[in-house]
């Protein structure tokens, strides 16, 4: 058998020679040097790849068109002081849905409701609800969890609707409006709060009250804008 | 700078929340090989360095929907791949003249400096062909397998062995004078004797 051609050669490096080739192989130092040389080669240019260091691409050059994309949407500094910004918000949706608590529970207890029920009860309700404090098992609580967190959300809806303590002297669009943005800020906060924790307990019921709070706060809005100038905004 | 598994976790996660440092800590981590692997691809620098701007948009395009399921690194290099690809195939429709080098031999100090040895090599891998050097790079330097360059490449998986061999012998041709290095030769020839 004659030698093996180059691109045969190469292929061996990492394939199996036929018997033939194999025969030719242990009888020609030419063809055994030449796949050997084909291997080292191939190690060669696996080790050569961790060595190229320098960066081709430019990081700086890049930002315009991250931050045009919306990938990144500030310098470190002004998101940390953003950061922040949220936490306050978050803290304040803590002390809000706490005041929110406190008045259900220093007036009287509202029964469980279903979602959009909330406005139609009318005050002075008995309650009928016994909250559960043992609990059979993880999906028992689990579901006590969910049935509260909806609860709490349509109590909150409820109170701010009928709260007339809201209704300060005063209280006109823009004072309302003021509120909605703070409001939408809160939601903004516990929202990112919930991202990174999805399972807070304590993240999720403040979103529910916040929110609970800005559709009470939209209602309200409602009566003193006209309809048309609401869904503008 | 490396970033170590727990960390690579964070500092992706504050990346996908738009957090500048974070995306320039994973880029200041990577860039090295994954632009080296865009270089390989390519072969001309100018034009590798225009195609890894676009790769490293794409890889920060595509951070929410890394899972964590492969290394990142690895994760990153198919993003790479794909998006180098895409573009050597916009490339080629406005260029459609290939450079051939004619000469056969590239001169280098054989000083044993891993820096220069790894520039001789990446030289020699861009005298190759587009198409041999793709598959060259894909199934020898990044470990893909036929079937897989046939896929990315739009070519058999026999046409993707085709251009491997062919690759390989042109690079046995330039970079004879390392390839036939006497003292390891002897070692890999009893590796070729004891695997036949």
């Amino acid at each position: 058998m004659s030698h093996l051609n180059s691109e045969r050669l190469a292929a061996l490096s990492d394939d199996t020679p036929t018997p033939a080739e194999s025969a030719h192989i242990t009888t020609c130092d030419a063809c055994t040097a030449e796949i050997a040389a084909y291997r080292r080669l191939m190690r060669m240019a696996v080790a050569a790849q961790s060595d190229t260091a320098k960066p081709l691409s430019n990081f700086d050059a890049l930002l315009p068109r991250l931050r045009a994309e919306g990938l990144t949407s500030a310098p470190a500094r002004h998101r940390a002081i953003r950061v922040w910004t949220s936490r306050i918000a978050a803290s304040l949706v803590l002390v809000s849905g706490g005041v929110v608590a406190g008045r259900m529970t220093a007036t009287k207890e509202l029964p469980l409701l279903p979602k959009g029920d909330a406005v139609a009860v009318v005050a002075g309700t008995p309650a009928t609800t016994t909250v559960p404090t043992t609990f059979k098992s993880v999906d028992d609580a689990a579901l006590v969890l969910s049935a509260s967190q909806q609860s709490y959300q349509n109590a909150a809806a409820f109170i701010a609707a009928q709260d007339t303590a809201s209704h300060f002297v005063g209280m006109n669009q823009n004072a309302y409006r003021t509120r909605l943005v703070v409001l939408d800020q809160m939601l903004a906060a516990t929202r990112t709060g919930l991202y990174q924790a999805p399972q807070d307990p304590v993240l999720n019921q403040a979103f529910l009250a916040t929110q609970g709070a800005r559709e009470a706060t939209i209602r309200q809005y409602s009566q003193v804008l006209p309809t048309k100038r609401l869904e503008r905004q | 700078m490396t970033i170590s598994p727990p960390a690579d976790q964070i500092t992706i996660r504050r990346a996908i929340n738009g957090d500048e440092s974070a995306l320039r800590a994973i880029w200041k981590a990577h860039a090295p090989r994954v632009d080296a692997l865009v270089l390989r691809l390519v072969g001309d620098a100018d034009q590798a360095a225009d195609v890894a701007q676009e790769v490293w948009i794409q890889i920060f395009r595509a951070l929410p929907t890394y899972r964590g399921d492969s290394q990142f690194s690895t994760w990153a290099h198919r993003i790479a791949v794909n998006r180098t690809l895409n573009a050597l195939r916009s490339l080629r429709r406005t260029s459609k003249a290939e450079v051939e080098i004619e000469e056969d031999t590239l001169s280098v100090e054989h000083d044993g400096d891993r820096l220069l040895l790894a520039q001789t090599i990446d030289e020699a891998v861009q005298k190759l062909s587009p198409g041999a050097r793709c598959v060259f790079v894909l199934h020898d330097v990044e470990g893909y397998t036929h079937e897989e360059i046939a896929t990315q490449l739009g070519i058999t998986s026999g046409g993707s062995k085709s251009q491997l061999f062919k690759a390989r012998a042109r690079l046995r041709r330039l970079l004879a004078h390392l390839a036939d290095a006497t003292s390891p030769a002897k070692e890999n020839e009893d590796d070729v004797a004891s695997q036949l």
